[in-house]
């Protein structure tokens, strides 16, 4: 039959991938290795403000003792990791983040100099 | 069926189950765009292909906000949608819920300085879950649905 002789590359596998489905929420979040989520301080900051002015949106704030992150403001742009010149920011891999108040994403931390 | 498959279905069936016990049915989901820049909406596109395929929890998108239990609202509320968003809001039933998703939909994000449009949706409608990003990934809405089903069995 036409038809069938139409589809035969699919009995022959051809662009057979099996089961792609994630098993995300029951097993953890399998993010590519190019993804880029939400910018953590992970080093020492002296405060110096470099990271808050490349943010487009303002999300970064500094002082000597905190430096934080609203996170409802951020786009994931890295701008803020390629502006540090201590390379103290990277661009995390946690996309879990939702937050049931408008405070609840705001991310602090304690600045190590 | 491998395993494995039979496994990811029952992991699966565990998600379905604490949908139906705190609603007592499927959870329905209407998306508003309400001015996004679209790249949000492909994110939610996402979510029921084969990759995330929430439709296995019993989440579906629904075609009219009368149909759905929450919306899953995008962009910063334009003028021009300020209107279809709170005839969306008020057009569903109780217990219903709003999901802002986005940076645009939390505080305006990029368009904060716009003079078109509103510094997030919770300037129009009250919101119960913010769902960070932009866009967010699918794996971090489907997060955020679980965070709003968290907040329903409180209610309850
Ligand atoms: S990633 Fe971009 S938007 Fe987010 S804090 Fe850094 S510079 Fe600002
Ligand atoms: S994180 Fe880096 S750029 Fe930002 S204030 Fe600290 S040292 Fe300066
Ligand atoms: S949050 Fe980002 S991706 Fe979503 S609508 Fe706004 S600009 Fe577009």
């Amino acid at each position: 039959m036409k038809v069938t002789n139409l589809f035969r590359f699919y009995r022959l596998g051809v662009g057979k991938r099996g089961v792609v489905t994630t098993r995300y929420p029951n097993g953890p979040a399998e993010l590519p290795a190019a993804a880029q989520c939400a910018p953590e301080l992970t080093g020492k900051c002296d405060a110096c403000g470099h990271c808050a002015e490349a943010c487009p949106t303002k999300a970064i704030a500094v002082t000597t003792s905190k430096f934080t992150i609203d996170l409802g403001d951020c786009i994931y742009c890295g701008e803020c990791a390629r502006g540090c010149p201590k390379g103290s920011i990277v661009m995390g891999k946690n996309c879990e983040l939702s937050a049931r108040k408008r405070e609840g994403l705001e991310v602090s931390y304690d600045v190590r100099q | 069926m491998s395993g494995s498959d039979s496994e990811l279905e029952v992991l699966g069936g565990q998600m379905k189950d604490r949908i139906r016990n705190v609603l007592g049915r499927s959870l329905a989901i209407r998306e508003v765009d309400a001015g996004s820049c679209n790249a949000c909406e492909v994110e939610v596109n996402a979510l029921t292909n084969p990759i995330y395929d929430i439709e296995r929890f019993g989440l579906h998108i629904v075609a009219s906000p009368r149909h759905a239990d929450a919306i899953l609202v995008t962009g910063p509320v334009t003028r021009n949608m300020e209107r279809g968003l709170v005839q969306s809001y008020n057009a569903m039933a109780e217990p219903r819920m709003v999901i802002a998703m986005g940076v645009c939909a939390i505080g305006g994000g990029l368009f904060r300085e716009c003079y078109a449009c509103h510094k997030g949706v919770g300037e129009v409608v009250p919101v119960d879950v913010y769902i960070p990003g932009c866009p967010p990934r699918p794996q971090a809405i489907i997060q955020g649905i679980m965070v709003a089903l968290d907040k329903w069995q409180q209610r309850k």
